[in-house]
């Protein structure tokens, strides 16, 4: 574990041991230290503090706040400029910031307050499910909504959520969708059970002629098996195998159990990678695997076969993949999972660790490389059988390449132990629908989905719609979900209501409810806000910590670090197939993702401190993960015993369902210090690369924004970009000193390069890497430079520095809550709470848990 | 009267065509022979065949004639007569004149019944001007047709099951290239770019003489029909480049095995039950790929020796594998 320095907390708690602003401390500060470049005469970078005027204005708030951060951050005064102590500093932050903030106080309409806020995609996936008890797993309904715009990183920010024509007949197009899926007055589906035998793919013609034919002449019958020898692979991927005889989909949405007796074959096979043009991707130290994803060809025209071939053969736009196994290698054994499918979907297979994404390259193999890979028998037997008029598919029968065996598939379902089912219980409840029931299930639906307490006046539109389909003649049922489908599009169900200035109980439960879990409040939590309890702070912190200890916090994890860190950037560049083959071959992208997950919920579970995020001895990593960073097979085995703190079992399970413990996470311990902490983790270093190539200014730029959050000025118009060298004459910090000689840029590169080149020794893909390669040509790597006050030799001492000013971090850290739950942008009036919030957390030394627990404690929770 | 007798000419107009076209159907579905089910083919028969372009294949056809010979020589396609088991060299002379197919094939004449030719057939043959495959051809004496079959494209394949160091030497000349005849002065090398193939199954002794003149070929040199290889002529294959197949042999002495260890290239033994004392370390010294996946069992000893082997493949079932 890493030890966090005691000592650093001492200090920060002497800094804050100044609780109250003094008058004049800004004013010393800025005559003693600030003058000398920023006067009239100087005005050195533009700037002159002389001619701002003491007098906190509209015209100068603006240049007085980024000067308080400058000086805050410790960016100003400069270092060789005379010394100021820390207590001095505070003292005059302190004093500017009240005058800042009476400012802003006196000035209120300059403010600006949460507005509207519209339910993101997220939150109504999951505020769908949870109001109708449903799994949108397999059909998401928010598939056809517009992406939603992301300020900071978070898709929660109310001025930027906009509607539109279109996103409104989506909403009643999902309202349709989910109703109907919801809701069942029909009796209880029978039900069926497919148990097919081979062929289960490729059920055309070419096939029935070719290895389905072979294999009927061998053993006199049905072919007792099929194999997959392609892995899916591509952008889109292809080489998916559905199975034939479900293209249709199931008839009724489900729980359906499908068993698979498989095998792997030839998972050893002997592949020169020199002899292959294109490297196998398979790695004989695993095992091989098979996948199952949902697919559906609904709303598709059947008569255009492409692109249904494509669709059913290639990866698909929202698909899900349903479970994966390790498949044994020495006799077929049934798989099996209990999967929902929607009706419509159907079952697809994927060889994801195949050795190649084409089965022409692996005949080109077999056949080129036959007397080497076939005995004298083999040889004698292949040529017998495979004649011209065979056809190309009967070559691979008689080599041995690495595939998967298929000899049964069964699919049964759908098992409902309940009818109706959960969903359609928890809009009627246990009753049932009866004859004049329709008010009181509009007003009891509208509460739930309005997320607050609804009189009988304000459903009486809804329950008239009701009536009058009724009237037109519709059934009963159907006209209930016409009322219910009208309360979804309600803009009391798509836009979560605040009152201007304090927020009423049921509003902080939403606000609560929607920072943690990007849904609606549950039962216990409209209780809290009904009885008046979620005013008191301890009572927020109470709830927020139970809603962090459910499963439905995940997506607080997802969110917050596709927000924080950037994450949902990850992948957006993909690197390059052929420099960084380990990248697709270990299918690293989501590995990458759920190393930073695990990461972050372990610590969030356990309140470790925010210094771990920074460096720490440990990590979660998966086999894929282990080779890209040179981590040993047995370092990663060592990790898979026993439980881990804070995480159930469920959470190191890579596949959604199925057996794949090749796939599982384990917690390792990191026995080299450079790849600690986040800085150290493939997914971070990926999403800070552009691919193919490395650039310290694009990461000295990510860790000041994400981890310090100071995010440096955009450049200057006129200055030209720094462009790669194709040459290879130089390195990238020379190129970087040579720019940084303009003024311009220095001021800006000072505090950006040194970070950036502190990574340098990790690759486009987070591979440690000794040197950069220029052709043939090795460069050495200088990750030397200066951050704050402290030189560095490397990562590992620039991790130091980090960790040394770690409250910079947490600061960072507490923003990006902020503006995650709030839904706005912060102002100058929020930093007084924002510094309660880290003063609370210093002295436990900014432990993660505590820091979303002070926000959730924060009045400003529960403001406007 | 008129519209009537315009009437009856349109009809004539319309209806002879289709008698005729009708005739024609019936006229040709009677003349033209099954080509799978000849077993003699009249130069009657032959012309017919002939009319139609690309492959051309009658695998029932055991003796041909000389005149039938000269009417299948003008078929534009492939001919695959692998029914055949003799050849005169009338025969010979006049499928000599077949032309290579234009553009791009493996072989433009197949013969690969023939077990024996005379020299004047193998001599006609050699003037052929595309490839001709003889896979089941026992002896080869003619020095013209083994130039003729190393010149040609792809792999040197025949039954052969001797040698003389002369033929031997003519055929490891072959370079497993081949001119595009779509795209004169365009020469094609094999997809897996070896060098050469030569391929002879059914060869169950080879001399040092005939290995000697073998070494000259870099390629894949597959041997399969040796049972048995004495050190000399192991020495003398060890001389070349490139893979060697022996998935023949079952039993190997320590002299065979020293010396094929200084064979550079890959050396497939898929056959081998087991070693000989010593054969474990005069094998570890081969430095390319060495495949013994027909190896039965190992001593513990054996395997530590060849533990030390770069690049060795083994069954997984008795040790490490790759």
């Amino acid at each position: 574990m890493h030890r966090i320095s005691l000592g650093l907390f001492g200090a920060a708690a002497l800094v804050f041991a100044v609780p109250v602003a003094r008058a004049g401390e800004w004013d010393k500060l800025v005559s003693e230290h600030c003058l000398d470049c920023h006067d009239d005469a100087t005005r050195k970078g533009k700037l002159s503090l002389e001619s701002l005027g003491k007098t906190i204005r509209a015209d100068n708030a603006a240049m007085w706040l980024k000067a308080l951060e400058q000086v805050e951050r410790g960016a100003m005064p400069p270092s060789d400029k005379a010394e100021l102590s820390a207590a001095e500093r505070h003292a005059a932050v302190l004093d500017l910031e009240a005058q800042l903030v009476a400012h802003a106080e006196s000035n209120a309409p300059a403010q600006q307050p949460t507005v509207l806020r519209r339910l993101n995609r997220v939150e109504y996936r999951k505020t769908i499910r949870d109001l109708l008890n449903l799994d949108l797993e397999t059909s998401d309904p928010t598939r056809d909504f517009p992406e939603d715009t992301r300020v900071h990183g978070f898709a929660t920010h109310g001025g930027k959520l906009v509607t539109s024509g279109f996103l409104l007949r989506q909403y009643l197009n999902a309202a349709e969708d989910v109703v109907s899926r919801a809701v069942h007055f029909e009796p209880r589906p029978e039900v069926r059970r497919w148990e097919l035998l081979p062929p289960f793919v490729n059920k055309d013609p070419g096939y029935q002629l070719s290895e389905a034919a072979y294999l009927r002449k061998k053993t006199g019958g049905t072919p007792p098996y099929q194999d997959i020898l392609e892995r899916a692979d591509g952008a889109p991927k292809a080489g998916y195998y559905p199975v034939d005889d479900l293209r249709e989909g199931v008839p009724v949405s489900g729980w359906y159990l499908i068993r698979i007796r498989a095998e792997g074959k030839f998972r050893y096979a002997d592949m020169d990678l020199k002899k292959f043009r294109f490297p196998p991707l398979s790695d004989p130290a695993n095992p091989l695997r098979l996948s199952l994803f949902s697919g559906s060809l609904l709303g598709m025209d059947p008569s255009n076969k492409d692109s249904i071939r494509t669709a059913a053969r290639g990866q698909q736009a929202g698909e899900r993949e349903l479970a994966t196994w390790d498949l044994p290698d020495d006799g077929p054994a049934w798989l099996e999972c209990r999967v929902w499918l929607d009706r419509g979907h159907f079952p697809k297979m994927v060889f994801p660790n195949g050795p190649t994404g084409s089965n022409n390259r692996i005949l080109s193999y077999v056949t080129d490389n036959k007397y080497t890979l076939l005995g004298k028998e083999q040889l004698e037997e292949y040529e017998r059988e495979v004649t011209p008029a065979a056809g190309d598919g009967l070559h691979l029968f008689f080599f041995e390449t690495p595939r998967i065996r298929l000899y049964n598939i069964h699919v049964e379902g759908p098992l409902n132990e309940f009818w109706p089912p959960a969903s359609h219980v928890a809009v009627f409840g246990e009753r049932g629908y009866e004859a004049g029931d329709a008010p009181a299930i509009l007003r009891a639906f509208a509460e739930k989905a309005w997320r607050r307490p609804v009189s009988s006046a304000e459903v009486e539109s809804f329950v008239q719609l009701v009536k009058e389909a009724e009237a037109q003649g519709q059934s009963r049922e159907t006209s209930i979900q016409k009322g219910l489908k009208a309360v979804l599009c309600s803009p009391q169900f798509l836009y979560r209501e605040e009152t201007p200035s304090a927020l009423k109980g049921h509003e902080i439960a939403a606000r609560l409810s929607y920072f943690l879990w990007s849904s609606m409040p549950d039962e216990a939590l409209l209780k809290r806000a009904a009885a008046g309890e979620l005013a008191r702070p301890e009572v927020r912190r109470a709830e927020a910590a139970r809603l962090l200890a459910d499963q439905r916090s995940d997506v607080f994890v997802e969110e917050f670090l596709n927000g924080w860190l950037d994450l949902k950037k990850l992948g957006s560049m993909a690197p390059h197939p052929y420099q960084f083959g380990i990248y697709y071959s270990e299918n690293l992208e989501p590995a990458m993702r759920a190393e930073t997950r695990l990461f972050f919920k372990h610590l969030l579970r356990t309140n470790g401190p925010v210094a771990h995020l920074l460096d720490s001895d440990y990590s979660f990593i998966n086999q894929g993960l282990a080779k890209l960073y040179g981590i040993a097979p047995a370092v990663l085995e060592a990790g898979r015993n026993g439980p881990v703190d804070g995480l159930e079992p469920g959470d190191l399970a890579f596949a959604a369902a199925g057996h794949a413990p090749s796939l599982g996470f384990a917690r390792v311990s990191l026995g080299d210090p450079r790849r600690g902490g986040l800085l150290g983790q493939g997914s971070v270093l990926t999403l800070t690369a552009n691919g193919v190539d490395t650039s310290p200014v694009i990461r000295g730029i990510w860790v000041l924004e994400r981890l310090l959050g100071a995010p440096p000025s955009p450049p200057p118009a006129d200055v030209p970009k720094v462009e790669p060298d194709i040459r290879g004459a130089s390195t990238i910090r020379e190129q970087l000193e040579k720019h940084r000689e303009s003024a311009a840029c220095k001021s800006c590169h000072r505090q950006i390069d040194p970070p950036g080149f502190a990574l340098e020794n990790f690759d486009p893909i987070g591979r440690w890497r000794a040197h950069y390669m220029k052709g043939e040509k090795p460069l050495p790597i200088d990750a030397t430079g200066r951050f704050g006050e402290e030189d560095f030799k490397d990562i590992v001492g620039f991790k130091k520095g980090l960790v040394a000013n770690q409250e910079r971090v947490a600061r960072s850290i507490v923003e990006h809550l902020l503006l995650c739950a709030l839904g706005r942008e912060l102002n100058v009036t929020d930093r007084p709470h924002i510094r309660r919030i880290l003063e609370g957390a210093a002295p436990g030394g900014y432990r993660l848990r505590e820091l979303v627990l002070l926000c959730a404690e924060s009045e400003l929770l529960c403001r406007k | 009267m008129r519209r009537n007798a315009m009437k009856r000419i349109k009809i004539r107009r319309l209806l002879l065509p289709a008698l005729v076209f009708s005739l024609g159907v019936h006229a040709l579905a009677i003349a033209a022979p099954d080509p799978a089910k000849l077993v003699e083919l009249t130069v009657e028969q032959a012309e017919v065949l002939v009319a139609k372009k690309g492959r051309l294949s009658l695998p029932g056809l055991t003796w041909l004639s000389a005149e039938s010979a000269a009417v299948l020589a003008r078929h534009e396609g492939e001919l695959e007569l692998n029914g055949l088991t003799e050849l005169s060299g009338a025969a010979a002379a006049g499928l000599s004149k077949h032309a290579a197919v234009p553009g791009f094939a493996r072989s433009d004449l197949y013969l690969n019944g023939i077990r024996h030719l005379s020299v004047q057939a193998a001599e006609a043959l050699a003037a052929h001007k595309g490839c001709v495959s003889l896979h089941g051809l026992e002896s080869l004496d003619s020095l013209p047709l083994a130039t003729k079959i190393a010149a040609q494209w792809g792999e040197v394949r025949l039954g052969v099951t001797t040698l003389t160091p002369d033929v031997a030497a003519e055929l490891a000349r072959s370079r497993g290239v081949s001119e595009d005849r779509s795209r004169p002065g365009v020469v094609i090398r094999r997809g897996d770019k070896a060098a050469s193939i030569l391929r002879f199954d059914r060869l169950t002794s080879l001399g040092k003489e005939v290995a000697q003149a073998l070494a000259g070929a870099d390629g894949v040199l597959v041997l399969n029909g040796l049972e048995r290889l004495e050190a000399g002529a192991a020495e003398q294959l060890s001389l070349r480049k490139g893979t060697l197949v022996l998935n023949g042999i079952k039993e190997l002495s320590v002299e065979t095995a020293a010396a094929l260890s200084a064979f550079p290239g890959e050396l497939v033994l898929k056959a081998l039950p087991s070693l000989p004392s010593g054969g474990a370390a005069a094998l570890a010294r081969h430095k390319g790929r060495l495949y013994l996946t027909g190896l039965k069992s190992l001593t513990e000893a054996d395997r530590q020796v060849l533990g030390k082997h770069p690049n060795l493949v083994l069954p997984r079932e008795i040790g490490f594998s790759q």
